[in-house]
C-alpha cells in the first residue's frame, strides 16, 4: 500500500477527537472525524479509509457495535476489508468481546493508552508508521 | 367361635349371666327332681289302688253269683216237680220272689218245657208257655248241666241275666215214680228234670261296683266276653251291648281273657288319657276295667307345680332385676374408666373420672386423674417449652426446616413458612423438593440428605415468581427418634446480593465517568510531552511527567474498582496465553529498581535463567507480580532486601516475594486478602493504598489455578508465595494453536492482523 493509511475517527467526545486528530496528523495521517454512526454511514463510502477508530457508545441511537455490523454487512459501505478498531472506556463485557472477536480487528480501552500508542495499533496491521516521528 | 362371643361380652352382660345361672340353675333342677319323684309317687298310689279296687270287685261280682246260684239250687229242692200245679206251690213261689227283690221273674218248668209256674212282677203270670227250646232249659233239662248262667240282658236300661238250675225229682215220690214210668215210654229223656229259671237284676250289684269311685275321679266299669258293654257308671255314656272292642284295654282283655293286667297310660273310650287296668271275671267271662283319669291322678303335683312356676318365675324376675342393678352398678364405675380414658386419649386432657365406688375400681379412677394431672401439667411444659423454641425459631432470619426420612416438612419455622410463599400456611407434612423448586446454574437442583452439606448459590424461585439467591445448609441428625433426618437452613441472600449487584453497578458506573476526563487529561498531558516544537522549560516538562505519573496512577486504581467489580460479577476474563515466567518477573523486578534505590534497598532475583513458561494472561499476571514487589518494597524500611525466587517443583511453579519488612500482625493475616483491607499503620500495597491489590492479585491467581499465602513474623518480615501450573511444550501446542494469528497485545489494546 502506497503512502500513509487514511483513517476515519468515530467519536462523541470532542477532547478525544481533538486529541487524536492532533497526534494522528502529527503523523501525516489522513484524518476525518464524525460524532454519530449516522454521519459516519454517510461518509464512509465516499471516504474509503483503511482504518476506522469507532466508539462503542455513540449518542444518535446506534452504537458503533450497531455500526460495526452495518459495515461488514453491507457491500455498499466498501468497508468489508477496512481494519475497524473499537474504542471504548466500558469493561469489556461478553457481548461487545463477542463482536469484537467476530467483526472488529481491534480493541482499545481510551484511559489505559497514551495518545501515541494510535501509531502503535496502525503498525500493527502493517501500515506504515508516523512521518516525521 | 362360642367362647369368643362370650368374652367379647360386657362386663355387664357376663356378670348378669353368671349370676342368673347362679340363681335359676338350683331352682330348677331341685323342682325338677321334686316333681319327678312326686309324680311317681302318685303314678304308684294309683296303680296299687287300682289293682285293690279290681280285685275286690272281681270277687265280690264272683262271690255274689256264686251265692246265688247256690241258693237257687237249694231253693230248687224244695219245689216238687211233681205238684206244681196245686195251688200251694203257686203261692210258695210267689212268696218267694217276693222275699228277694232282685229277683224280677221266677218260672218253674217242666221236663217237658212247659212252663208250670212263672212269677212276673211279684204276680202270677196265667199265660204258660213252652220252652223246651230256649237255652236255658236246654242247658239244665238236655244237657243236665247243674246251673246256667246267661249273659247279660237288660231291661230297659235295667241289666239282669237267667240263673236256671235243676229241679230234682223226689226219687221216692210216686208221683215221680209214675211220671218217670210214663216219660220213659214217652221219650228217652222222661226222667229229665224241672228247670228253676230266675231272671236275676244285676242292678244292685252293678251299683256297688260301678258306684265305688276310684281316687277322686276314676271309676269302674263292666263288659262282657265279646267286649260289648254292660255296665258303666256314666248313664248318659251307658248303651246295653255297646261295641267297646276299640277301647285300648278293652282291647288287651280281649286279647287274652285270662290275666288281669298291671294299670298302664291308655287312650280311655272318651279319648282322654287315663290310667287304667282290667280284671277278668272268670264264672262270667266279663271284665271289669278301671280307669283313672291321669289329670286327676297328678293334679296334687301338677298343683305344686304351678305353684313352683310362679316362684320361678318371681325369682327369674327377682334376678333379672337384681342382675341388671348389680351388673350396671359394678360396671358404672368401670364405664366411666373407659369413657375417661378415650377421652383423655383423644387429647382432652381436662378429663376427670367421677370416683363411683371405693373399691379397687375407685382406686383405679383415683390413680387415673392423677395420671391425667400430670400429664396435663407436663403437657402444659412442653407446650411451653415448644413455644419458647418456636420464638426462637421464628426470630431467626433464616429459614429453618426439619425434615424427615421421605424429605417431608416436620417444622417449618415463620421465614421458611415465609419464604415458601404466601397461602403455604403450614408446610408441615410436605415434602421438601415440592415446596422448593431449586436451580443452580440455571438447572434443576436437588440438595441430598445424605449428610451434612452446604450449598452456595442456590436459586430458588417463590410461588410470585422472585428469584430468591440462597445458601443452603443442610446438617445430618444421627438416629432421632422422631423421624427427623435433617435440618434445613435456607439463608437467603437475595437482599445482600442484590445490594452488591447496586454496589457493584454503581463502582462500575463510577469508573466509567471518571475515564472519560481522566483519558482526556491523559491525553492532552501526552500532546505535551511529546510536542517537539514546544518551548515549555524543564521545570514544566518535569511537572508534566509528574502529572502523567498521576495520572496513570489514576487509571491503575480506577482499574482495580473494575476488576474488583468483575471479579465479583465473575466476568474478570484471562485471556491467556504462552509467557516466559522468568523474562517477566526479572523485568517486573527491573521495573521496581528505580523506587527501591530511592529507600537503598537491595532487589535480588534467585531463580533459574533459563526460561520457564507458563500458561497465563500476561497484563494480569504481570500485575501480581508488580503488587507483590511494590508492597514489599512500601513496608520495608531503607537498607533492606528484597529476594524475588522462583523454582519449578513438578508441575508447578512457585514464586515468593521475601522482604525484611516490617511483618504483618497475625490477626492481620486472615483478612490480608479480602477487599479493601488494610494493615494498619502504612500506605497499603502497591495499587496505591486502596486495599484492593491482594485481594486482586488473589483472584488473579485462582483464575491461573494457582495458589497464593503469606508467611509473616512482626519486625523481621514477610513472605509472599504463590504458585501457577507449569506447561510443558505439548500442553502449550494444544493451548497455542487455539490463539489466532498475528494478535498483539498490550496494555490496553489488542489487535489481530489477519486478512479479511
Amino acid at each position: 500500500m502506497a503512502g500513509l493509511p487514511k483513517i476515519l475517527l468515530v467519536e462523541d467526545t470532542p477532547q478525544i477527537v481533538d486529541i487524536y486528530t492532533q497526534v494522528l496528523a502529527s503523523g501525516g495521517y489522513p484524518v476525518k472525524s464524525v460524532g454519530t454512526v449516522d454521519d459516519m454511514l454517510k461518509v464512509v463510502a465516499e471516504y474509503e479509509p483503511d482504518i476506522i477508530f469507532m466508539d462503542i457508545m455513540l449518542p444518535g441511537g446506534k452504537t458503533g457495535l450497531d455500526a460495526l455490523v452495518l459495515l461488514r454487512n453491507n457491500p455498499e459501505y466498501k468497508a468489508a476489508k477496512t481494519r475497524i478498531v473499537l474504542l471504548t472506556n466500558l469493561g469489556q463485557n461478553e457481548e461487545i468481546q463477542k463482536m469484537w472477536e467476530k467483526y472488529a480487528d481491534g480493541y482499545v480501552v481510551k484511559a489505559e493508552i497514551d495518545p501515541h500508542e494510535l501509531f502503535d495499533i496502525i503498525q500493527s496491521f502493517d501500515f506504515p508508521g508516523p512521518e516525521n516521528k | 367361635m362360642k367362647s369368643k362371643i362370650w368374652f367379647n361380652q360386657s362386663i355387664r352382660v357376663k356378670v348378669f349371666t353368671l349370676s342368673f345361672v347362679i340363681a335359676i340353675i338350683p331352682i330348677l333342677v331341685v323342682n325338677t327332681l321334686w316333681s319327678m319323684s312326686a309324680h311317681d309317687q302318685l303314678e304308684q298310689a294309683s296303680i296299687d289302688t287300682q289293682l285293690a279296687s279290681l280285685d275286690n270287685n272281681g270277687r265280690r261280682i264272683d262271690r255274689y253269683l256264686d251265692t246265688r246260684v247256690k241258693r237257687f239250687i237249694a231253693s230248687a229242692q224244695e219245689f216238687d216237680i211233681a205238684n206244681l200245679q196245686t195251688e200251694q206251690a203257686a203261692r210258695d213261689v210267689l212268696q218267694y220272689a217276693k222275699q228277694d227283690t232282685e229277683i224280677k221273674r221266677i218260672a218253674l218248668v217242666d221236663s217237658e218245657g212247659n212252663e208250670q209256674i212263672v212269677v212276673e212282677g211279684d204276680k202270677l203270670q196265667q199265660q204258660l208257655k213252652n220252652i223246651a227250646t230256649n237255652g236255658a232249659f236246654q242247658a239244665i233239662a238236655r244237657r243236665g248241666e247243674s246251673s246256667f248262667m246267661s249273659s247279660v240282658q237288660f231291661d230297659g236300661n235295667e241289666p239282669k241275666l237267667v240263673i236256671a238250675v235243676p229241679i230234682t225229682p223226689d226219687e221216692n215220690s210216686d208221683t215221680i215214680k209214675a211220671d218217670r214210668a210214663a216219660l220213659s215210654q214217652a221219650s228217652q229223656q222222661a226222667s229229665s228234670p224241672g228247670v228253676f229259671m230266675v231272671d236275676l237284676s244285676l242292678a244292685t250289684l252293678w251299683d256297688s261296683i260301678l258306684g265305688t269311685p276310684l281316687g277322686s275321679t276314676g271309676y269302674s266299669y263292666i263288659v262282657d266276653a265279646q267286649g260289648t258293654l254292660i255296665g258303666h257308671p256314666d248313664k248318659d255314656y251307658f248303651e246295653p251291648h255297646k261295641n267297646m272292642s276299640h277301647v285300648d284295654q278293652v282291647a288287651r282283655f280281649l286279647s287274652n281273657q285270662q290275666a288281669g293286667a298291671t294299670p298302664e297310660t291308655t287312650v280311655s273310650e272318651h279319648g282322654t288319657m287315663v290310667m287304667s287296668s282290667h280284671q277278668p271275671v272268670y264264672r262270667t267271662g266279663w271284665a271289669i276295667i278301671a280307669e283313672e283319669p291321669e289329670e286327676s291322678i297328678y293334679a296334687p303335683v301338677q298343683h305344686v307345680y304351678r305353684v313352683i312356676m310362679w316362684i320361678f318365675i318371681s325369682a327369674s324376675l327377682m334376678v333379672i332385676f337384681l342382675g341388671l342393678y348389680f351388673s350396671s352398678t359394678l360396671t358404672r364405675p368401670l364405664k366411666a374408666l373407659v369413657t375417661g380414658t378415650s377421652e383423655l386419649g383423644q387429647g382432652k386432657l381436662d378429663t376427670r373420672i367421677p370416683i363411683l365406688s371405693n373399691d379397687e375400681i375407685g382406686l383405679l379412677a383415683e390413680r387415673f386423674n392423677g395420671m391425667a394431672d400430670n400429664l396435663k401439667r407436663l403437657v402444659s411444659n412442653l407446650k411451653s417449652e415448644t413455644t419458647k423454641l418456636n420464638v426462637v425459631l421464628d426470630s431467626v432470619g433464616e429459614g429453618i426446616l426439619a425434615v424427615d426420612r421421605e424429605n417431608r416438612i416436620v417444622v417449618a419455622n415463620v421465614s421458611a413458612t415465609k419464604l415458601a410463599g404466601a397461602g403455604q400456611s403450614s408446610l408441615a407434612g410436605k415434602r421438601f423438593d415440592e415446596v422448593f423448586h431449586l436451580t443452580k446454574n440455571n438447572q434443576p437442583f436437588s440438595i441430598s440428605l445424605g449428610g451434612t452439606e452446604v450449598y452456595k448459590d442456590v436459586v430458588y424461585m417463590s410461588p410470585n415468581k422472585r428469584l430468591h439467591y440462597l445458601d443452603i445448609f443442610v446438617y445430618k441428625i444421627e438416629d432421632d427418634p422422631d423421624g427427623i433426618t435433617n435440618i434445613i437452613t435456607l439463608r437467603d441472600l437475595t437482599d445482600e446480593r442484590d445490594l452488591e449487584i447496586m454496589k457493584h453497578d454503581f463502582v462500575s458506573m463510577a469508573a466509567h465517568e471518571l475515564r472519560t476526563p481522566i483519558t482526556a487529561i491523559r491525553g492532552y498531558l501526552d500532546l505535551m510531552a511529546v510536542d517537539k516544537a514546544s518551548d515549555l522549560s524543564d521545570n514544566t516538562k518535569h511537572s508534566i511527567e509528574r502529572a502523567r505519573s498521576s495520572t496513570e496512577e489514576l487509571v491503575g486504581l480506577i482499574n482495580n474498582l473494575l476488576n474488583v467489580s468483575k471479579i465479583e460479577g465473575g466476568t474478570l476474563d484471562m485471556a491467556f496465553g504462552k509467557v516466559n515466567w522468568v523474562a517477566l518477573v526479572k523485568s517486573a523486578l527491573d521495573n521496581h529498581r528505580f523506587g527501591a534505590a530511592e529507600k537503598d534497598i537491595t532487589l535480588e532475583y534467585d531463580g533459574p535463567e533459563h526460561k520457564v513458561f507458563i500458561i497465563a494472561d500476561e497484563i494480569a499476571i504481570k500485575e501480581v507480580a508488580n503488587n507483590l514487589i511494590a508492597n514489599a518494597i512500601h513496608y520495608t524500611n531503607e537498607d533492606g532486601h528484597i529476594t524475588v525466587s522462583v523454582r519449578t517443583e513438578k508441575d508447578q511453579v512457585i514464586t515468593s516475594v521475601k522482604d525484611t519488612g516490617i511483618g504483618i500482625p497475625p490477626n492481620a493475616i486472615k483478612r490480608l486478602f479480602t477487599k479493601f483491607f488494610r494493615v494498619k499503620g502504612g500506605m497499603a500495597s502497591g495499587s496505591g493504598g486502596t486495599g484492593l491489590g491482594l485481594f486482586i492479585s488473589k483472584s488473579i491467581v485462582e483464575l491461573h489455578k494457582g495458589r497464593i499465602w503469606v508467611e509473616s513474623e512482626e519486625g523481621k518480615g514477610t513472605t509472599f508465595t504463590f504458585t501457577l501450573p507449569a506447561f510443558d511444550e505439548v500442553q502449550y501446542e494444544a493451548i497455542a494453536n487455539k490463539q489466532a494469528e498475528g494478535v498483539k497485545k498490550r496494555r490496553g489494546w489488542v489487535t489481530k492482523n489477519t486478512a479479511r
